[in-house]
């Protein structure tokens, strides 16, 4: 049994279809990279997933569970599910390891350890280089470090499944190699991932899949390998000549 | 240029003037005017603190008609004068409806309901303008929505409404002189009834009570703003 899956999802925003007749397994441990251009609906599927928006049909399986379009326990499953997203939103009233310990703390029916979860989330932010930063607040970070520090707050609640939204679109060039690179690492330990990002390289580097989006919909799926030397559609063929220019000195 | 025999003159006068509050127990009946006014005042932002983070919250659900009646309330207390809301509470009531309100009790609802809109306004204010993805980073946490209100929104809220909140309530203390036209008899009414009471002795106590007033309000609201600087710098760590 996959551990999520989209059966036949459609979205729209009054009468703009963003994803339409979307289906998609994810095994465990598995790293699934979806790419496309702006606005092809990647953004919102992920949004779907973690039920921040709803689905007009279809349905969102998580360990053979329908997880979609739940209103009374949406938290509960939320919390096997982490999101990071592209504006670095950590809690600017609360010190670093307080922004940890938020929602282990709160979780309802997961009888968290905070003692054992703190040690945890310090393990975490040495392994994220942030160990001198658990008492610092958010606005003594840099946009990297808050990346960083996000990611580890969905690690502390354990997630099932994790998703990454442009994680590294709102930083500064220099930063954003920091924030893959812990990324990388959650691959390499078998954590199941789902992400989007414009980082080509990186999405090369780090996924199992690639998941290629265009127009609401998935045009193809590939190994990476696949996908940049020999991609099977038009349409992916001239999303990758995006991202390459012939050089003027022939 | 005065002589220096004038200046003398002067001195004298202005020792006799405060002669006055040396006088039986006249500094002790001005703060005893002080209390009431001071009690008024901490009673009514008591209540509308409170409510006005009710009435906040209120203003900011989505519902047409809330959202319509909210604003008309607030429009209301906003517009009226609080001495004609004064007049309303104490003589309006009574004729209306006989409830018979003491000037206290007048007084403390008027400045309660008035408080409330002020307050209500900030809250909503302030809620507002706690970006949307906190909302929902707290729930990608898997918090609940009334989780996240209290331990993520609420908070944030907290340091933009303390100054403005401190504004308001220093608006409130100094409005509360206006409720000697119902009758109660605080700092200011005392220190008229000194001045009165001297009239023929000394003609120039009210430079002294008034003086002293003066000493007293600004000391009720420079302590509040330093308990609110103190409280700030508390946050800011």
């Amino acid at each position: 049994m996959p551990l999520l899956e989209l059966k036949n999802i459609k979205k729209s925003f009054d009468s703009n279809v963003i994803i339409k007749d979307l289906s998609l397994t994810v095994e465990k441990g598995e790293v699934i990279v979806i790419l496309g251009p702006s606005g092809c609906g990647k953004s919102t599927l992920l949004r779907c997933i973690n039920g921040l928006e709803t689905i007009e049909s279809g349905e969102i399986f998580l360990d053979g569970e329908v997880i979609s379009n739940r209103t009374k326990d949406m938290h509960l499953i939320r919390q096997k599910i982490g999101m990071v997203f592209q504006s670095y939103d950590l809690f600017p009233h609360l010190s670093v390891m307080k922004n940890l310990l938020l929602g282990p703390k709160h979780a309802h029916e997961m009888n968290f350890n905070i003692e054992q979860v703190q040690k945890e989330a310090e393990m975490w932010l040495d392994r994220v280089g942030l160990a001198d930063k658990k008492n610092a607040y958010p606005r003594q970070l840099s946009g990297g470090q808050k990346q960083r520090v996000a990611i580890v707050r969905m690690l502390c609640m354990h997630p099932e499944v994790m998703l990454f939204d442009e994680v590294t679109a709102a930083l500064d060039p220099e930063m954003v190699r920091e924030v893959l690179d812990v990324m990388m690492n959650l691959a390499n330990d078998k954590k199941t991932m789902l992400i989007v990002t414009h980082q080509m390289q990186f999405a090369r580097a780090v996924a199992d899949k690639i998941v290629f989006m265009d127009a609401g919909e998935i045009v193809e799926i590939s190994t990476p390998e696949e996908f940049w030397t020999n991609p099977k559609t038009e349409r992916a063929k001239k999303f990758l000549s995006n991202f390459e220019f012939e050089s003027r000195h022939h | 240029m005065l002589s220096s025999d004038a200046s003398v003159n002067m001195l004298d006068a202005i020792r006799e003037a405060f002669g006055v509050l040396t006088m039986g127990t006249n500094t002790l009946r001005l703060l005893g005017g002080l209390w009431v006014t001071v009690w008024i005042a901490l009673v009514s932002v008591a209540f509308s603190i409170v409510l006005g983070f009710l009435f906040g919250m209120l203003m900011t659900v989505k519902n047409r008609v809330v959202k319509t009646v909210c604003r008309i309330y607030l429009e209301f207390m906003r517009i009226m004068p609080q001495m004609v809301l004064l007049f309303l509470a104490y003589y309006g009531l009574t004729r209306m409806f006989s409830i018979s309100l003491s000037g206290e009790a007048a007084s403390i609802l008027v400045f309660t309901l008035w408080g409330t809109a002020e307050m209500g306004d900030l809250v909503r204010g302030a809620l507002e303008s706690v970006p949307n993805h906190q909302y929902e980073s707290g729930r990608a946490i898997g918090l609940t929505e009334r989780q996240i209100f209290f331990y993520i929104i609420i908070p944030q809220t907290l340091r933009p409404l303390l100054p403005l909140s401190m504004n308001l309530i220093t608006r409130m203390i100094k409005t509360t002189s206006l409720v000697v036209f119902v009758g109660v008899i605080e700092v200011v009414k005392i220190g008229q009834q000194i001045i009165e009471a001297n009239r023929l002795t000394v003609p120039t106590a009210s430079i002294a009570v008034y003086f002293v007033i003066f000493m007293m309000y600004f000391f009720v609201c420079w302590i509040l703003s330093l308990a609110a600087r103190a409280v700030e710098r508390s946050q800011k760590r």
